[in-house]
């Protein structure tokens, strides 16, 4: 079998030591993982800039109704790049500010998830005892729905809207995240340098902050980059049953539920917003997988 | 600093309702004294509570019961901010310098952190703003609602004279009205549509807009601050100049916990002492910024003493420090030891296995067995006249630098009993050679030999008594 090199045997392979930190230098070694960093940066951009980038209005305000009704479902041509939709909308447009909807949505409900998760799992993970019991068993009957399920019944009590989508896809994500912040406080608790910053004088939630956190931030970041992904799909999926954002939103949920009546007539129009939730949710997943390898100490760059 | 009849025993949870089966007696009964600039040796086997014992002083672990005396005030009854507050005059650094070191922090602020936590309010750069009411955070948020209202008459003003916007003038003069048009539109009261078209309306690039300008105003306020904050600690310097010298019971007064200035403005004040501890334990100004992996083993002990020093204890709990140094680096931690007892009158109580490192640095020496105190006394006396037979053991374990050397060492038996279930009476008798039928009954009790040599052993006592009735 072959050994696997350790890192300093690649470093010194290289003939040099390599100035940037070691996790960096491993991602941008994994060209799968920069590929999907240049994509996800390009999807930022469009989402900031959509109004820059859009060649039209999302709502089809520009073009006069009675031009936009005699073009329904016309086929993308080098005027309408992607075509136009069921009632004359120009797709590319509102794929671009769809873009925006959806990096909204991933970066609303993971951070609602994130920050509840991760106070939850770490005074849990601290705490320990009672504390610990109530807070995870709490959990744990979050935990024993689908997340998806979880985020329909959440949406069932809170109304079908884009906001409320987003609440609930990032409720649903809450246990995952409190689940791994108390096992990493678990295990770093026992740190000397928790023991030592406890002598110095500091308070619990100075060490939970300072001294717990950065060091547990690695599968988060991870988690964070995955979840993003799958946030933004719940949500479109969400927006297809019509419990997410409600038409004339460009939402890629809400446009493919739309254009799913035109699946023979007009396919252009489930098609490349399908593509678009594929390539979103592929970039993000290729980072996130980059980043777990190159924070894994035992998996070393090609 | 004494420590009398501490106890430390953890619990034993079993079964599904985790209930308290039985006690591990770490710690089992202790008393020793520890006198000013002095060094107390705390040897024994691994697994006997040396380190425990350590660690109850410092208060990190709840003692069962028991006083812990630290300039006669007992710490063991004490909570909290009191106990915050007492625990400075006292520092530990632990045994492996590789898990000791917060990896995600630089040497600067691992060592700083103390001074950080502990330094009186009215040292933060910016504390005379805070103490005065004038938080950061309210006086950012008034001038950036101003910068709104501003901006947004600006932006009114400037587009009906027929100007026109670059994307980066829009984004610092006009939030409102070419990309979004809530907050004047709404201010002006004509919110047409902000309603309608809140997702197309870059509601999101206009809280990137406020985001901007909270950042532009904090850094703003921050100098501010930084400007009054060192202006007035210059004065009050002036005035009471030697307050903020390293004495530790001044520095006491008023902790304070303020991450956001470690934040925003690394302190001077806090990087200059570190820097003189630094030197203080031999390193060099160069190493402030870095982080704990780039260091070897020895120089990361180095920063551990620096961290332990930073706030001028006066007694340092050194658990085992050299144990994880390879030996040519022992020798200069060991020595380093020294000269900042000499140079800061520092107590130690030297935690170690290691028998030939505790007659170097110590005074005196407690020999530990099992949770317990077997013998202490001065070290050149333990050492040349060991009375309890496990000391004679252990010492007789020495390695002598002489090959020609030849002595036959006491083996002995068995292993260290558990201190879950220690043996009845005296704990050593069932590895003891002079064993006799009273050890297993009853617990020895400490014979003075005199000089604060105190043994527990029954042979002892029964040997003393026969040199007593001898001498009589």
């Amino acid at each position: 079998m072959k050994r696997l090199k350790t890192t300093i045997e690649v470093i010194r392979q290289e003939g040099k030591v390599s100035k940037l930190p070691l996790t960096i230098y491993k991602f941008q070694k994994n060209k799968r993982a920069v590929f999907g960093l240049i994509i996800v940066i390009i999807i930022f951009l469009i989402a900031i800039f959509a109004n820059l980038v859009a060649p039209n209005d999302p709502l089809g305000r520009d073009i006069p109704t009675s031009e936009r009704l005699e073009r329904i479902g016309e086929a993308p041509s080098l005027e309408h790049l992607l075509g136009l939709d069921d009632i004359g909308r120009d797709v590319l447009s509102r794929i671009i500010f769809g873009c925006r909807i959806s990096i909204t949505i991933g970066l609303v409900s993971v951070s609602i998830a994130l920050t509840i998760g991760v106070i939850i799992g770490s005074i849990a993970g601290y705490f320990g005892k009672w504390v610990d019991h109530l807070l995870m068993r709490a959990i744990d009957v979050m935990m024993a729905f689908p997340a998806f399920l979880l985020a329909l019944m959440i949406i069932t009590f809170l109304g079908p809207s884009l906001e409320n989508a987003m609440i609930a896809v990032g409720i649903a994500l809450i246990p995952m995240y409190a689940r791994l912040t108390r096992g990493q406080v678990l295990t770093i608790k026992e740190n000397d340098y928790v023991e030592a910053a406890r002598m110095v004088g500091a308070r619990d939630w100075r060490i939970i902050v300072f001294h717990i956190l950065p060091n547990a931030a690695a599968p988060l970041i991870i988690q964070v980059t995955l979840n993003f992904a799958s946030a933004i799909l719940s949500a479109a999926a969400l927006g297809f049953l019509g419990l997410g954002a409600q038409p004339p939103t460009p939402e890629w949920g809400v446009m493919l539920s739309g254009a799913r009546k035109y699946l023979y007539v007009f396919p252009h129009l489930s098609v490349f917003p399908g593509i678009a939730i594929m390539i979103t949710v592929l970039a993000f997943n290729l980072v996130g997988d980059g980043l777990r390898d190159a924070f894994d100490p035992r998996v070393v760059a090609e | 600093m004494k420590v009398k009849n501490l106890k430390t025993y953890f619990p034993i949870k079993a079964g599904i309702l985790r209930r308290t089966v039985g006690w591990v007696r770490a710690v089992d009964d202790i008393s020793f004294e520890i006198k000013k600039g002095e060094t107390m040796g705390l040897v024994g086997e691994s697994g006997c509570g040396k380190t425990t014992v350590g660690r109850v002083i410092l208060m990190l672990e709840k003692p069962t019961s028991g006083e812990i005396l630290f300039k006669n005030k007992d710490l063991a009854s004490m909570r909290g901010g009191k106990l915050r507050g007492q625990r400075q005059a006292m520092m530990m650094v632990f045994q492996d310098p590789f898990s000791s070191l917060n990896p995600r922090m630089t040497v600067n602020k691992i060592v700083g952190e103390p001074i950080l936590i502990n330094r009186p309010f009215r040292y933060n750069a910016l504390g005379f703003l805070r103490r005065w009411g004038i938080l950061l955070g309210p006086f950012g948020w008034f001038l950036l609602i101003l910068t709104g209202i501003l901006s947004g008459l600006l932006s009114d003003i400037f587009s009906s004279l027929g100007g026109s916007f670059s994307v980066i003038d829009s984004f610092f003069f006009d939030p409102l009205s070419k990309w979004s048009n809530h907050l004047t539109l709404w201010w002006i009261n004509e919110c047409n549509c902000w309603a309608r078209d809140w997702w197309l309306g870059d509601w999101w690039l206009t809280i990137l807009w406020l985001g901007g300008w909270l950042i532009v105003w904090w850094i703003v306020g921050l100098f501010i601050g930084i400007l009054a904050g060192s202006i007035l600690t210059k004065i009050q310097d002036e005035e009471n100049s030697e307050e903020f010298s390293s004495n530790s019971s001044k520095t006491s007064e008023e902790p304070t916990e303020n991450w956001w200035l470690n934040l925003i403005a690394p302190n001077p004040e806090i990087t200059n002492r570190v820097i003189e501890l630094l030197k203080k334990v031999g390193l060099k100004e160069e190493h402030l910024n870095r982080y704990p992996h780039e260091f070897s083993g020895g120089q990361r002990q180095r920063v551990c003493v620096a961290r332990a020093l930073a706030l001028n204890p006066s007694l340092v709990i050194l658990d085992e420090p050299t144990s994880a140094l390879d030996v040519s680096v022992q020798s200069q931690v060991l020595n380093l030891f020294k000269e900042l007892q000499a140079d800061l009158g520092l107590s130690y109580l030297f935690i170690s296995h290691d028998l030939a490192v505790i007659e170097y640095m110590s005074d005196r020496v407690c020999v530990m067995y099992v949770g317990k105190i077997v013998e202490q006394g001065r070290t050149e006396i333990i050492y040349k006249n060991p009375s309890h037979p496990y000391t004679k053991a252990l010492l007789s374990a020495i390695l002598e630098p002489n090959p020609e050397f030849k002595k036959d060492p006491i083996i002995l038996e068995g292993d260290v009993p558990s201190p879950a279930n220690p043996p009845s009476g005296c704990r050593f008798h069932p590895r003891c050679w002079l064993m006799m039928p009273k050890c297993s009954e009853e617990e020895p009790p400490y014979v003075d030999l005199g000089d604060g040599h105190l043994a527990a052993c029954w042979a002892i006592e029964k040997d003393t008594f026969r040199q007593v009735k001898q001498n009589n």
